[in-house]
């Protein structure tokens, strides 16, 4: 006879939930990009709306979580994952919070004078997908339990660090030959610095995933 | 620190019955060591094999080896073995006599009969066993009088008093409420200092809040051995990741 069917279904319960929430991150983080690349400022309110939609989704699924380890005290791959779950999704909280971020800094400076033509603004559109798809790809390698493409997204992050550091050299370059961009630069830096850090969340959310599946702490 | 028993290729019968199928073991001094697996996996047959308990019923047989300290356990003097290697039992089973004769009794039974010396024994074991503040005062009343977990602590101390080297308990709080359960797991974390500790448990965090290393038990088979922490979090063979989360058993 199978036992403890009941916290086998609540755990799977857990992973649908944790699944929802990443659904809702990656719809905030597509929005996001269509702000930035496509200038499509009337998606703003849907990243709020969703923000606020996935800090309630982060509170229940904790709930869930606390709950679990106060009545089936969870050992081995039970606790792993209620553990990786609870780490996950405050990273993916810190993601929608970063993507407002990203939105609000856009409002502000979505008319200043600089082109799609300009190095740095061609290069963070790049780097914009390539968050987005590190995403898809945890996202998908996490329901596939694909620990070899959660290694390689681990390792991608490096690459998006380089790619932030080439793109505040160049947003340098371009206010020391345009001062009437020294306003809108810094903020323009934030955004990049907003990229790079929502990067090293979904690096976060391979490793937890990557330990869920196989205990290896990364 | 070094091994202090090994257990080689140990098989053990109850007439046909084989209840233990080739068990390859070390046990590290000072250590706690966790004896887990459901009923019947031979995790009890094990320890008392230990300190020779298993000579009992002229039925039973033993293939294989176990020392303690390199010496054969089954071809030494058992009374010996026995002051060396120490048992604890699942539920208290103090002497119908006083607190002080209950621990006075192994040692006399030695040939101890100085006065000062016993009272010596006495207070070291009860402050050993972490109950000396609980019955300094009632050293002449009876142990049956006291509570449980007092009672097993009791126990705990008498074993002590024959300067063991290896404590072997068997389920020791499994008949305790959980402060007194929780008091007994606080002291083994002290004797563990001095003593070399073989635990059977059927409570999955006990095993974790007090043993170094765990091995699991499943129809007389060791299935897998290795440091707790290890076992609890991420334990190498399906069989056992099946039982400790409940899976079955």
């Amino acid at each position: 006879m199978k036992s403890r069917v009941n916290f086998m279904n609540e755990l799977q319960d857990l992973r649908y939930s944790m699944a929802d929430m990443g659904m809702e991150i990656e719809e905030i983080l597509d929005n996001t990009l269509e702000v930035l690349i496509n200038n499509n400022t009337s998606l703003v309110e849907k990243v709020v709306e969703g923000e606020k939609k996935v800090d309630d989704l982060e509170l229940e699924i904790q709930r869930k979580c606390v709950l679990l380890i106060t009545k089936e005290q969870p050992i081995a791959k039970d606790l792993r994952l209620i553990m990786s779950v609870i780490k996950i999704i405050t990273d993916m909280e810190r993601i929608s919070d970063q993507c407002q971020d990203i939105c609000s800094y856009y409002l502000k400076i979505k008319d200043a004078p600089y082109t799609e033509k300009d190095a740095f603004k061609r290069h963070t559109n790049k780097m914009m997908q390539s968050v987005s798809d590190m995403l898809s790809r945890t996202l998908e390698a996490s329901k596939q339990k694909d620990i070899d493409t959660l290694r390689e997204v681990c390792e991608y992050d490096d690459t998006i660090d380089d790619k932030f550091t080439q793109i505040w050299k160049e947003l340098i370059e371009y206010m020391q030959e345009n001062t009437n961009f020294i306003s809108v630069g810094p903020q323009y830096i934030m955004i990049i610095k907003y990229l790079e850090r929502i990067a090293d969340h979904i690096t976060n959310i391979s490793e937890w995933m990557i330990y869920n599946l196989t205990g290896e702490y990364i | 620190m070094s091994d202090i028993m090994n257990i080689k290729d140990l098989s053990f019968y109850y007439g046909d019955f084989r209840a233990l199928k080739g068990i390859n073991l070390d046990v590290v001094e000072q250590e706690v060591l966790a004896f887990i697996g459901p009923s019947g996996c031979g995790k009890s047959t094990l320890l008392r094999i230990l300190n020779r308990m298993s000579d009992l019923a002229l039925e039973n047989r033993v293939e294989g080896s176990i020392t303690f300290k390199g010496q054969n356990i089954f071809k030494q003097d058992v009374i010996e073995l026995r002051k060396k290697v120490g048992m604890v039992f699942q539920k208290p089973n103090p002497f119908p006599m006083s607190i002080y004769d209950n621990i006075a009794y192994g040692p006399r039974m030695q040939g101890i009969k100085n006065k000062k010396t016993l009272d010596e024994i006495v207070e070291s074991s009860l402050k050993s066993a972490a109950i000396w503040d609980e019955v300094k005062d009632k050293l002449k009343k009876s142990a049956i009088g006291v509570s449980g977990g007092q009672q097993q602590r009791l126990c705990i101390a008498r074993a002590i008093a024959m300067s063991p080297e290896v404590l072997l308990m068997d389920e020791p709080t499994s008949a305790l409420d959980p402060i007194s359960t929780l008091k007994i797991e606080d002291l083994m974390n002290e004797l563990k200092q001095k003593y070399t500790i073989i635990i059977v448990t059927h409570n999955m965090q006990q095993a974790v809040r007090v043993s170094d290393k765990t091995a699991f038990f499943l129809l007389g088979d060791l299935v897998e051995t290795g440091e707790t922490e290890q076992i609890f979090s991420n334990p190498q063979k399906k069989k056992t990741e099946d039982y400790i989360t409940g899976r079955f058993g």
